[in-house]
């Protein structure tokens, strides 16, 4: 029999209302209930994955992975956290053994020269259609440490606060603020960098 | 012109939701601050509007249904669990039957009075032999024949020494006599008599091809 139990703000950051997905679980349909859940977090799964390995499959594998993992759990959840948080919390998991797997972007980022000086403010501004900017983005976050990349995709691409990325990484929030505040810098020159390589050929 | 105290300091203040006085007076800290809130407000397009495999839910059932189809059922369990205890209860039944003496042959000496078996044999104790249904048992003393219990299989013969049980026979004599004691147990029923001789009954046994079991006890 499924031990379930949702905490008082059910409904979640994004507006979820998991109500459904409880009553599934309340029935002891766990089926029911992780077809509800692939569709309501299946999208944030992998784009979440997306962000963390900069890779569209090991995206769509590490979201195979977290539902299976899901399926397997979710009768012993029991509601101690937010279901987003605890489906954000496994996804990271996952995306951290993935890009263990992968260990390509550690290389890119050792053999990265340093930036010799902090690019014009204003390059930013130069118009790039929006998913080139994506692209560049992502490849960016790709090199930036795992713990400071986990902070930057909780806080800003999967728009938690830092409490509630506080509570998937299982850091505290100040310490979550100082990666974030190191690496948006570390972003920020990488995307200039790749901006001006653009521009120049 | 670029803002280092922005990004070194001012970051800070903004991640930690804290007011930074500094950036009201200066333009590049200004400039700066809009850069990052155009990284910030630019990463959420990382991934979005991508869905990845159309069919990954599909593909989601399918491990979910391969992992359980691997998994030992709850059956298999069970059935597991009661062979175990099947095979503890029979092994501590085989035991104890070991321990309460079914062995046979068994040859075991029950001194008189107090009844414990021992090795040790004195005068007045009593040899006991236990042997299944197609054994012959000779018993000497100082190589000479003193009892003889043919097989009970076959023979019919009863005696007070030589009782028939339900699984062969049992053999029981006092060992009024100090002395050595030997007793041959056969592997089969002997077609005839003993001559009354330890070394030439054991000879005869031997060219006659019979397996045996022969013990010594030492009578004080």
């Amino acid at each position: 029999m499924a031990m379930w139990k949702m905490p008082d703000d059910a409904v979640g950051q994004t507006g979820h209302d998991d109500g459904d997905i409880q009553a599934a679980l309340r029935a002891n349909d766990l089926r029911g209930a992780l077809t509800l859940m692939m569709n309501r977090y299946g999208d944030e799964v992998y784009r979440f994955a997306y962000a963390v390995t900069h890779s569209h499959h090991l995206a769509d594998e590490v979201r195979q992975q977290v539902f299976v993992e899901i399926y397997r759990d979710l009768a012993s959840f029991g509601g101690r956290a937010s279901l987003r948080a605890w489906v954000l919390g496994i996804t990271r998991h996952r995306c951290l053994d993935a890009t263990k797997k992968h260990r390509r972007w550690t290389n890119r980022f050792k053999n990265d020269p340093p930036p010799d000086e902090e690019p014009d403010d204003h390059e930013l501004e130069r118009a790039l259609d929006r998913s080139k900017l994506a692209r560049i983005l992502a490849a960016c976050l790709a090199k930036l440490a795992p713990a400071a990349r986990d902070a930057v995709v909780l806080r800003y691409h999967q728009d938690l606060s830092y409490d509630e990325a506080s509570a998937v990484a299982g850091d505290n929030a100040g310490t979550l603020q100082q990666r974030v505040a190191r690496a948006l810098p570390a972003l920020r020159r990488c995307l200039d960098a790749r901006l001006h390589a653009g521009a120049g050929r | 012109m670029t803002c280092e105290r922005y990004w070194r300091e001012g970051i800070v203040l903004v991640e930690r939701g804290l007011p930074d006085p500094h950036r009201d007076g200066c333009a590049d800290c200004t400039r700066a601050h809009a850069s990052r809130q155009e990284l910030i407000e630019a990463l959420p397009l990382i991934g979005a509007g991508d869905t990845g495999d159309p069919y990954w839910q599909a593909k989601v059932w399918q491990r979910i249904d391969g992992e359980r189809a691997r998994a030992p059922r709850r059956w298999h369990w069970q059935l597991a669990g009661a062979l175990t205890v099947a095979c503890v209860v029979a092994l501590w039944i085989g035991l104890g039957r070991v321990r309460s003496g079914d062995v046979r042959p068994r040859i075991e000496i029950i001194p008189k009075g107090t009844p414990m078996r021992s090795d040790d044999a004195h005068v007045d104790d009593r040899l006991r032999v236990t042997v299944g249904e197609t054994s012959d048992v000779w018993i000497y003393r100082a190589g000479r024949l003193v009892l003889q219990c043919p097989a009970r299989q076959g023979s019919g013969q009863v005696s007070d020494q030589c009782a028939p049980d339900a699984h062969g026979m049992v053999v029981e004599m006092i060992l009024s006599v100090p002395g050595p004691y030997q007793v041959i147990v056969t592997a089969a029923p002997v077609a005839w008599r003993p001559g009354g001789v330890l070394d030439e009954d054991r000879a005869a046994l031997e060219t006659a091809g019979v397996h045996y079991e022969e013990d010594k006890r030492q009578v004080r």
